[in-house]
Parts: structure tokens; sequence; C-alpha cells
């Protein structure tokens, strides 16, 4: 099982290098870069001598070098006009939008969005779980009608809308502050008890908000997995062993219509990214969705390129997550299959 | 005295307002201590009655009669009357009535150790510890022949062979110390020796453990060999009752008379086998006398397909050797000739129907076939060549519900093979799928249906007749009958053994059933991990096999005979012993045509 996870982490290795170079690609794809359009700007404005500093900043930042060495100094692998300050090194690089450090940029955003994002993942679980096992049970009864309804609610209003509606109630009920993960008053302040607890309660409508259509289609599938796994000969088999009900759901089909259910957290994490995005501006959340459509905009090459790199690697940690459960539920994966007596 | 009696047993699967019958008053007895046979092809409804006993019928079902256990161990019970829900019937499953299942892999879950579902079961009838839970499943175990017991428990269903296998299911059937053991096709999914090597164990196991047995099977062979008593049942009716010696000896009744005779038999070797109800069309094949010319002069004797010292071997998945598929194969096929290839599952049989067909690129040797004089390696067959080449070799599959489109009306099934080459216009190929759908015997209203309308026989004849559509000279058959009922796969063996009267093409006939090989092939090669171990003459292989694989592989073959029955025990000796055959991959010529491979000693023997 060690050896496995420390195979599964390697493999991790030339995937993560793949996608960045991809993501520095695409980053790159749409025609000129930031400072291009900086120029142009300024030039239309005319003023020459922004020009000259123009041309400093584009030697500075390496714009005049080819594509896969400007991708190697981004990701320190090759030596810039500073020498190795690359992501390996720990710069995550400059945004030329806010004029700061990426890192400065980004601070707690990605902090909260890897939180939020965990939230939600739990809470499309803590949802689908238990309601795809009931909607299993009695195929066609109150709660797989009732789950089939929700799910397609869930997926039909606009995530936002039902956002704004749910903050709006909070505000009314809870006297929870609208928009952003932190009350006002512990927007500055140091992490204590009390404003994560803050902060949890903030996290709650958009968690909620993002999970609600994907918990509809994980409850689909849990209930579809496990009413195919009911009718298999091996738990007709276990019941002719005299198996109690309760534990015989549990122990068989359970297990293994979990299996696929699992291996959905890589799929899942991207989704919930991308989605989020629109609920995070509607709602003005600190994460880095607002940012990323910031910087895509203004073709803020460093800071896009950073915040797609992570959440790819929000995907891989999911995917790695999904398969090592997998083969601590599943002695296939674990064992592949050889014969062994 | 009967430990489980039926009695009137009525059963119907009600769909809205309709009602199925699966079975009509079904009387008969499972003695104690006695090993009753259940007979029946597919939906006679003998499955069904197992599940019966145990309460596992699905809610739509509907029970009528009563199925007493009397097993001594409490006052006579009820079963049908019980609430399939209650944990009165679940106290008898497993714990008074163990059920073992036609194919173990399926039957046990996957992710949990073969000694977690056994001792499980133990656990659920008494009140003990894990520790002696897990005790209790290593006796059971030893007892059902493991030869490391450990190592058995602590190992996933997909670690084990077949055999093991289903000795493991059985032993998590006993690991509740039933009185009662229903066994539902125990043996048709193994191979030959390893199924008379279950069969040995359940015979032991009746008399060490006091069973009753309840064997729910198809195969007259296995019942000739074990039953006590017997009993058949066709279309949810009990045909015929009563110990197994009369039954055999003097059943007068039609249904089982033929159902015997539809069994292709290694002792008697007959031209036609019996057929039950379905037509027989013997006329079918002669209304194809308008053969080309070309096919019958070349049809005679001469060189079809030459192999020469074929080797694969395919990776193994993770560290380890890789295994050896094919090892030194050599076989010729000449044309018009019938050859059987027989060999368990794993001995690489079907690798070499794939190498035919070029479907799995050889490591060493090469595949020559001979067309008007001249030999072509098929490896090196390009373009137009090979379109032709695949012109002349077809293939059946075993799976007829997986061989066809089911989309597909039949006449797209049957013309689709000349679309691809580009043979013949619009009314040319209309007219050879109606010719194609004549020679094996369907009705010509079939082209314009669907194969999921037409039964596993009848789907297994127009996939041979799309195989035939080229007019081939070499048809592969790899299993074409092992997924069909006796009675239909007799009808399917007369089918081939006409066409090929008629046509003169040469058969590759693959078959892990020697009867069968027996009943159609002019010429047997025997396979064994790779190799080919032994090839004779049909008539002098079954009756002087020489190497002491083919030799095994016929004495395991179950015969419809009660004076022909298993030596379970000598098998069972056998199997322990194993042989080694020493790597000879050279063929000893010992007579005309009957060549062996022999350990080094006994080529020293041989000569001395």
């Amino acid at each position: 099982m060690l050896g496995y996870a420390i195979r599964r982490l390697l493999a991790m290795i030339p995937a993560l290098a793949a996608v960045s170079l991809l993501i520095f690609a695409v980053v790159e794809l749409p025609p000129g870069d930031y400072l291009a359009n900086e120029v142009q700007e300024l030039q239309s404005q005319g003023e020459g001598a922004g020009a000259a500093r123009v041309a400093f900043l584009r030697q500075e930042f390496s714009f005049d070098r080819p594509f896969l060495e400007r991708y190697a100094i981004w990701a320190g692998l090759w030596p810039g006009p500073h020498g190795f300050d690359g992501l390996l090194q720990g710069e995550w690089g400059w945004s030329f939008v806010y004029a700061k450090p990426v890192a400065d940029v980004l601070g707690d955003r990605i902090g909260l969005t890897a939180l939020l994002n965990l939230a939600t993942v739990l809470l499309v679980y803590l949802i689908a779980f238990p309601v795809g096992l009931m909607a299993a049970r009695r195929p066609g009864g109150l709660v797989d009608i009732g789950a089939a309804g929700l799910s397609y609610l869930g997926l039909a209003i606009p995530s936002f809308l039902l956002a704004l509606v749910l903050l709006s109630f909070a505000h009314a009920w809870f006297g929870l502050t609208i928009g952003g993960l932190v009350s006002p008053a512990y927007r500055d302040a140091p992490w204590s008890l009390a404003k994560a607890f803050d902060v949890a309660a903030h996290l709650v409508i958009p968690a909620l908000v993002i999970a609600l259509g994907s918990a509809g289609i994980m409850i689909r599938r849990l209930r579809a997995n496990l009413l195919d796994e009911v009718n298999k000969p091996y738990v007709v088999a276990a019941r002719a062993r005299g198996i109690g009900e309760a534990r015989l759901m549990t122990r068989y089909p359970l297990r293994l219509a979990f299996a696929p259910f699992v291996a959905d957290i890589g799929n899942l994490l991207p989704s919930l990214v991308s989605g989020s995005v629109i609920v995070s501006v509607v709602l003005n959340l600190q994460t880095v969705g607002p940012v990323l459509l910031a910087a895509l905009r203004a073709q803020d090459t460093f800071l896009a390129a950073f915040i797609l790199l992570f959440t790819a690697v929000l995907t891989l940690a999911g995917m790695l997550v999904s398969d090592l459960i997998l083969a601590l539920l599943d002695p296939r994966v674990r064992l592949g299959q050889k014969a062994r007596l | 005295m009967a430990a489980l009696s039926f009695r009137d047993v009525t059963l119907d699967f009600t769909a809205g307002r309709t009602a199925a019958r699966a079975l009509d008053r079904v009387s008969f007895d499972v003695g104690r201590g006695r090993v009753t046979a259940l007979v029946g092809e597919s939906g006679s409804g003998k499955s069904s009655l197992a599940l019966a006993a145990m309460g596992l019928l699905p809610g739509h079902a509907r029970l009528a009669g009563s199925i007493v256990l009397d097993d001594g161990r409490s006052p006579p019970l009820d079963l049908a009357a019980l609430d399939r829900d209650g944990a009165s019937i679940r106290a008898i499953r497993g714990g008074r009535i163990g059920l073992v299942f036609q194919e173990p892999l399926s039957a046990f879950s996957p992710v949990h150790t073969v000694g977690s579902q056994i001792a499980e079961a133990t656990r659920a009838h008494e009140d003990v510890s894990r520790a002696v839970a897990r005790a209790r499943a290593l006796e059971i175990l030893r007892l059902t022949g493991f030869p490391d017991p450990a190592r058995g428990f602590d190992a996933y269903p997909f670690e084990l062979s077949g055999g093991l296998r289903q000795r493991a299911m059985i032993a998590a059937a006993l690991a509740a110390r039933p009185s009662v053991l229903i066994a539902d096709e125990p043996t048709t999914a193994l191979d030959v020796t390893v199924q008379a090597q279950v069969l040995a164990l359940l015979e032991r196991l009746k008399d060490d453990l006091g069973l009753s047995i309840l064997l729910v099977t198809h195969d007259l062979g296995v019942v000739a060999s074990i039953a006590d008593d017997l009993v058949v049942l066709y279309r949810g009716r009990v045909m015929e009752r009563g110990s197994a010696d009369d039954v055999f000896a003097k059943s007068l009744h039609p249904y089982f008379r033929a159902l015997k005779d539809a069994n292709p038999s290694l002792a008697r070797r007959q031209e036609r086998l019996a057929v039950i109800g379905g037509e027989d069309e013997t006329a079918a094949a002669a209304r194809y006398a308008e053969a080309p010319a070309r096919r019958r002069s070349e049809a005679s004797g001469g060189r079809l397909i030459d192999i020469e010292a074929v080797s694969k071997s395919f990776p193994a998945r993770r560290g380890g050797e890789s295994a050896a598929a094919l090892d030194r194969v050599s076989l010729s096929i000449a044309r018009g000739e019938s050859v059987g290839l027989v060999g368990e599952s794993g001995s690489g049989k079907s690798t070499l129907a794939k190498v035919l067909m070029r479907m799995v690129t050889p490591d060493a040797g090469r595949v020559l076939f001979h067309v008007r004089g001249a030999a072509q390696d098929v490896a090196g067959l390009r373009g137009a060549d090979l379109g032709r080449y695949r012109r002349r070799v077809a293939y059946v599959f075993q799976d007829p519900y997986a061989a066809l489109n089911p989309r597909m009306s039949v006449r797209d099934t049957l013309t689709e093979p000349f679309a691809i080459h580009g043979v013949a216009d619009a009314y040319g190929r209309g007219v050879r799928a109606r010719e194609l759908i004549d020679l094996v015997g369907l009705p010509r209203a079939a082209l314009d249906r669907y194969p999921p309308s037409f039964s596993g026989g009848q789907r297994q004849r127009i996939a041979i007749a799309r195989a035939l559509a080229m007019r081939p000279e070499l048809l592969i058959l790899d299993e074409p009958t092992s997924a069909l009922d006796v009675s239909v796969q007799a009808q399917i063996l007369n089918l081939l053994a006409d066409l090929r009267r008629a046509l003169g093409f040469a058969y590759l006939f693959i078959s892990h059933d020697l009867g069968v090989v027996e009943h159609v092939a002019d010429r047997v090669a025997v396979m064994r991990r790779g190799r080919i171990v032994e090839e004779a003459p049909a008539a002098r292989l079954f009756h002087a096999a020489r190497h002491p694989y083919t030799q095994a592989l016929i004495a395991a073959a179950p015969e419809a005979d009660r004076s022909r029955r298993l030596d379970l025990a000598a098998i069972a000796a056998r199997a322990s012993a194993g042989w080694d055959d020493g790597g000879a991959a050279e063929l000893i010529e010992i007579e005309p045509g009957h060549r062996v491979a022999m350990p080094l000693e006994g080529q020293r023997h041989a000569a001395a």
C-alpha cells in the first residue's frame, strides 16, 4: 500500500510538468502580451518616455525570449535576468495588473479557495451519500423522487441567483454580513478561534450553493451504482449464507458502489473551481476566481498561469486522494490481477 | 427418509396482470445422505426451484405448494410457508441448507478475502468469536481440499484458480454446517479434469459430513457419474424421477432418451446426434448444391494451412516472468479437413486461432497459407492479398449473444461482409443473403428480424451464416456450442457436419469438450500450457492416447452412461500426483499420423 502511494505520488511529477507547460502555452496563446497592450495605450496617449520603461520591463520579464525559454524561466528551470527565480524557487512571479508580486495579490485567497473547495466537496459527499443510499433502498419511493426533483432543481437554478436568495435570508435571520468570507470586524484581525468560526459560518452558504448541482449528480450516480450491485450473484450468495440484510447491504454492495463514487473526487474539483468563479464574483468571496477572471482579461501572464496551475494542483491532489481511497477499498487496484495461488 | 421434499410446488412470475408459470406441481424428494440430481435445460425452472427452497425468489414470484425440510435437527418445517424476509428463513440459509453457485468468481465479492466471506457465514449462525470462526473456516478449507488453508483464507477470489474458487464456494456454503447442500451447476464453468475433482469432492463430503445433496445440472454425464436419484424437469414439469440406475436403464420417456442421445459421446461415435423438438435440416444443406466448381476441385486433400513452430508470449502484468501462450506450436490443416483443437482454459487454443486470424502477431515461427500451389506467409500479407486471405478464413465466436450486433437486422448482418469486401451489387447481395439463411436452416422471414428476437441456437446459426458469406476455405470455430444447451448443441453440430459435406471447406474446431471434438473432427490436437502434446486421428486418439495429459482428459470426460461412470477416486489421486513432460516440445511420431510429446525418460523407454 505504501509502495502504491509512493508510485502514485511520483507519477504526479511528470503530470504537473506537462500541465504547467500546457497552461503557460494557453495563457500566452492570445496574440501580444500585457506590455504590448500597455505600449499601445501609452503611444495613443503620446507618452514616449513610458515606452522606454516598457522596453526595460520587456527585458526584465524576458518577454523578448523564445517561448520555451520563457516557460523555463517561469518554472525556475533556467536562469532569468536575475538568476533562478521561478516557481521551483518559490517565486510566484509578478502581477502587472496589480503591480504587486503574485504572492501578495493572492495572499489569503489561496487558503480560502482551498478551504471553500474542500468544504464543498465534503458537503457534496455528506448530502449525496445518505440521500443516494436511501433513494436506492426504495427505488420509486418518497426519498428517491424527492431527491430526483431536488437535483433537477439544483441543476436548473443558476447558482449565483440561489446564492443571493439564500444570503438575503441568512442576513435577515442570522445576521450574517452579505458578501465576503469574513465579517468586516475580522477582516484585518489576526487569525483566532472567533475569526475561524466566523469564516466557517460564511462558508456554509457558498459551499451549499456550489455543492447543490454536483450533489444532485452524485446522488443519481450512487443510486444507479447501488441498484446495479444489489442484484449481483455475490450479494445473493451472501444472502444464501444467512447474512442479515443490514449487514449485507453495508458490507457488500455499498462498498463496491462506493468506488466509482470516490473516483469522482478528481473530476469534481475542477468543475467546482470553474463553477465557483461566478458565485465568488456575486458574493464577493475572497477566492482566486475573480482574480483569475481579471488576470485573463488583461493578459496578466504570470498571475493567470499561477492560478490555473494552482487549480491543476488541486485537481491532481483530489485524484491522488481518490486513488488512494480506491486502493483501500478494492484489493484489485492494490494487487493487480495476478494469481497468487 | 427425505431431507427435503417438494410437494406440488408451483411457481408463477407475475408481471402486471399477466403471470408466467415457471414450475408446475413439481414433487420429488431429496433423500437423506443421497445425491439427487435435478436435470433440465436452460429455462426448465431448475434454478428457480433451488432459490425457492432458500426463500431467495424475487418479490414478483408467487409460490404455492410445500417444501418440507426434515433433516432430523428439528420438527419438519415447511420452507415455502416462511416469510422470505424473516429471521426463521435466514436461519435456514447457510445454517441448514447451503447453496453453491455456478460461477464462483461472480458469487464471491471481489473486494473481500475468501476467508472473511466463509467465516462470516459461521458467525451469522453461531455466536462465536472471530478466532473460532477463523479456525472453523481453516478446517473447512482443508476439508474441501485447499493445499494451504491459511493462504487460501487470506486470498482474494481473483487470486485463486477456477477449481480452488469453486472449492472455496463449497466451503462457504458448508461453513455453518448445513445438512443439505444445493449445488446449482457447480461444475459447468470448470474444465473437465477440475470438474471431476470437484465431483469427487462432493461425493467425499457427502460421506464425511452426512450431507444430502441436490445437484442441479444440465449435464447427463455429471449425473451418471455421481447421482443416486434423478429428477428430470422439462418446462417446469417433472418428466421422470427415480433412482439413477432405474432411469438410465429403463427410461421410456422420450425426453430423457432424447437428452441422452443428444450428448456427444466418446464411447459411441455416431454420424448424427439426436435432436429434441426443433427441426433437423438435412435438407437445408442439400439445397445448397450450387457450390462453385473451383471449390469442389480444390476441396480434396491439398495443403491449406501450415502452422510452423509458432511461439507467442504475453508480458506478465507486473513483475514475474512473461507467460508463454504458445510454445513452438506446429499444426497443419489440409483442404476439406476437420481438425479439432482440445485443451483446458488457458492452454493457448484461442491464441492460436487469433494468430490464424492475424489478430495476434507471433513472436517466432510462421503461418503458411497455400493458394493455387503457392505458399504465402500470412504475416507478410498486405492490402489486397490480406483482404483475399480474410475472405478465405472465417471465424465463429463462442458467445452468439455477444457476437451479433443487436441493432443490425439479420439481412444487414449477412450482407455486411459483401459490403466490407466490395463484392456483388445490391441484388446479388440479397440473393446471397437468402441462400445463406436457407443454408443454416432458418426461415427467410428471419432476414428482417433482429438478433435479440432469436434463441441462442438460432443466433449461432446466423453467426455461422455470416461466416460462410465469403465462401471461406477454412472456418475457425472457437467453442461454438459451449454456450448452448445439449439439444441445441446437437442441432448445431449436425448442421456443421452437413455444411462441410456439402461445401467441402476445412474446420479448425476449438473446444474443451472431448465428446464434441470427437464428433466433428477427423484429426485432433491436444494442447496443454501452450504446447501441442498429442496429435492423432480422432478415432485413434480416444482409444489409444499415449500422453498422460490426454489420458487424464479422456478419463475425466463424463459420459451419459451409468455403466461408464467416472472413477472419481482415481481422478482425485491423479490430480494430486501431477506429471511433468520435461519441456519436450518435439513430437515423436509413434504411428502414422499419431504424434506425442514425450518426456525424455519416456522417449528412452519407447526406444528401449
